[in-house]
């Protein structure tokens, strides 16, 4: 027992201090408060460690690297710069930024260099200033820039029809009723097309959104005389199998064993009688 | 007191696939039941009026469909011609201009010029005489869906900003007169209490109001599913049952199915109008699935009936 719990603790000490393989390096405001930049950041810092699904550098350690080689704090997102910056830190890799604001919008700018000074992505992302939609998009963001293969959202459909083909962008994932939404599918739009002959086809854009599955009601009509009728028998319930003694088979039966029954009672009651005569 | 049916235009929009031409059908026979002269105008629609009305098919000439009840499926080309005819008052010179190879390709590379076509020459319907009074009371426009119905909409506006002053520009600006007049014109948006139909209805809302600046009236959830086994003794009992059950084993195994659809649609629906009220703060007008094998004629009237029942129960403002 001791030893399991010295086990589960060593295990958590060690996840607790698992070694930063990505470093925040900071966001440079365009025209922007910094207290709504480091907000921004703080979200931004969360969501890239999950994405990246290691913890991330903390800022202090940034903070006293910079302290001692003060050339860094000019960095502004060249891999010349940054690479270094990552050798330093001793992570793998670096991301740094800029936001700004559009309107009621915010702009940012991220980059992502590795410690050999290439770039391994970039992208510009336009968030909605509303703090329910900004944590969100933050997020989509932060798994854009380092793990865009996880960015992924799933359909959940619900269908009238049974035994219809779904497909997602041409490729068939089964027919109605789906066990489970279908998952797996890349943030954006697909073409959603389910079909069974005699039912009008359905065709929709569907939009998937992140860690979302969205929820997709098929509307799809009757439109041969052979479907309507299958809806209408689908929906009137099955009859009920007639009684065993309203079949021909039963009273044939029952008559067979009552005429046995009769000739062996008849035998026994007779039998006697006629060894009385004797 | 001034109601809906006291518009001089509707624009009925929606996503595609809820339902806005049924739902235009219901609204222009309730107001000619109401007594109003009405065009129903249709935008390149696949022909459903004459089922939906029991009348003769409706094509790109204003066809009468019952009493006080006229339709028109307009189509580019034709709305061009007329609009031509119109703008230049003869059809010899129309000809001359429009039907000229070289002027017909000049012409159609105009960008926007066969949606303001459609538009023009509802507005133009809008602005027509008869016996010295409107020659419709109301008109009412089945448009495009969602993204088309703003590009169609805002046509005025970007040719009153681009174009310089001109006969163009005098109908464009009583045409967005017309359309932004909270006197004259509401907007009707329909939906489903589904998901998509819902993120559609919110964005079409800002963009309506945003960029077109036209008046929102009620909003109208189509096709709301009847509140069954959702609370209550009939959901426990739901509830209690498996989920699913051996098809060919039991007979009862299709009313089970059905009655869990059932659930879940309602379910949804209620969970979609929470989000409607909270995100688009609208009076809404719900209206029922119709469970009609074809939809017909009667069933356009029950729907008609149900929408002006509680069009009618909207307080005066929201109406």
């Amino acid at each position: 027992m001791r030893f399991a719990v010295a086990v589960a603790l060593f295990g958590f000490a060690q996840g607790a201090t698992a070694t930063p393989r990505l470093a925040l390096f900071r966001l440079d405001a365009l025209g922007l408060s910094s207290e709504v930049v480091e907000q921004l950041e703080g979200i931004l810092r969360v969501e890239l460690a999950r994405a990246a699904d290691t913890p991330l550098v903390p800022r202090n350690a940034i903070a006293e690297v910079i302290a001692r080689q003060p050339r860094y704090s000019d960095c502004t997102g060249e891999p010349a710069c940054l690479a270094p910056l990552a050798q330093t830190l001793g992570v793998l890799e670096v991301v740094a930024g800029n936001v700004g604001a559009l309107g009621d919008r915010y702009v940012v700018n991220l980059k992502r260099v590795d410690q050999r000074g290439h770039e391994l992505g970039r992208l510009t992302a336009t968030l909605d200033g509303r703090a329910d939609l900004l944590i969100q998009e933050v997020r989509v963001a932060a798994f854009r820039l380092v793990a865009p293969e996880k960015l992924t959202g799933s359909i959940a459909l619900l269908s009238e029809v049974l035994g219809a083909s779904v497909a997602v962008d041409g490729v068939l994932r089964g027919t109605t009723p789906l066990p489970a939404p279908i998952s797996g599918l890349s943030v954006g739009h697909h073409t959603l097309q389910v079909a069974r002959p005699g039912y009008s086809d359905y065709l929709d854009q569907v939009e998937v959104r992140f860690e979302k599955a969205t929820e997709v009601v098929v509307h799809q009509r009757a439109v041969t005389t052979a479907a309507k009728l299958e809806i209408a028998e689908r929906t009137a319930p099955k009859p009920i199998d007639p009684p065993a003694y309203s079949r021909w088979w039963f009273w044939t039966g029952a008559s067979a064993v009552a005429i046995g029954l009769g000739v062996l009672i008849g035998g026994a009651v007779a039998t006697p009688q006629t060894h009385a005569t004797h | 007191m001034s109601t809906l049916f006291d518009r001089q235009f509707i624009v009925i929009a929606g996503k595609g696939g809820v339902g806005r031409t049924t739902v235009a059908a219901a609204l222009a026979s309730a107001a000619a039941r109401r007594g109003k002269r009405v065009l129903l105008a249709q935008t390149k629609s696949k022909e459903r009026l004459s089922r939906l009305f029991g009348g003769p098919p409706v094509h790109s000439e204003i066809v009468r469909v019952r009493e006080r009840l006229w339709a028109v499926n307009m189509v580019p080309e034709a709305a061009l011609r007329e609009y031509g005819v119109m703008v230049l008052h003869s059809h010899l010179v129309y000809r001359a201009v429009f039907e000229n190879q070289l002027a017909r390709s000049f012409i159609r590379a105009i960008p926007g010029i066969e949606d303001y076509s459609l538009l023009g020459k509802v507005w133009f319907h809008s602005t027509e005489m008869e016996h010295g009074r409107p020659k419709y009371d109301l008109i009412i426009l089945d448009g495009p869906a969602t993204g088309h119905a703003i590009t169609l909409l805002s046509i005025p506006r970007a040719i009153i900003e681009a174009v310089p002053e001109g006969p163009l520009t005098r109908d464009a600006r009583s045409a967005h007169q017309l359309l932004t007049d909270p006197q004259r014109t509401t907007m009707l948006l329909v939906t489903l209490a589904e998901e998509m139909p819902v993120n559609e209805t919110i964005e079409l809302a800002a963009r309506a109001r945003r960029e077109v600046g036209i008046p929102i009236g009620p909003l109208l959830v189509n096709q709301l599913y009847p509140p069954r086994f959702v609370s209550g003794p009939s959901k426990r009992a739901l509830d209690l049952l498996p989920e699913t059950i051996d098809q060919s084993a039991d007979p009862l195994a299709p009313l089970l199915h059905r009655s869990r659809i059932a659930q879940r649609r309602r379910a949804l629906n209620e969970r979609y109008l929470e989000r409607l009220q909270r995100e688009l703060p609208l009076p809404e007008v719900h209206l029922p699935y119709l469970f009609a094998p074809d939809f017909g004629a009667a069933a356009t009237e029950e729907l008609s009936q149900l929408l002006e029942a509680q069009l009618a129960s909207l307080p005066e403002a929201a109406a």
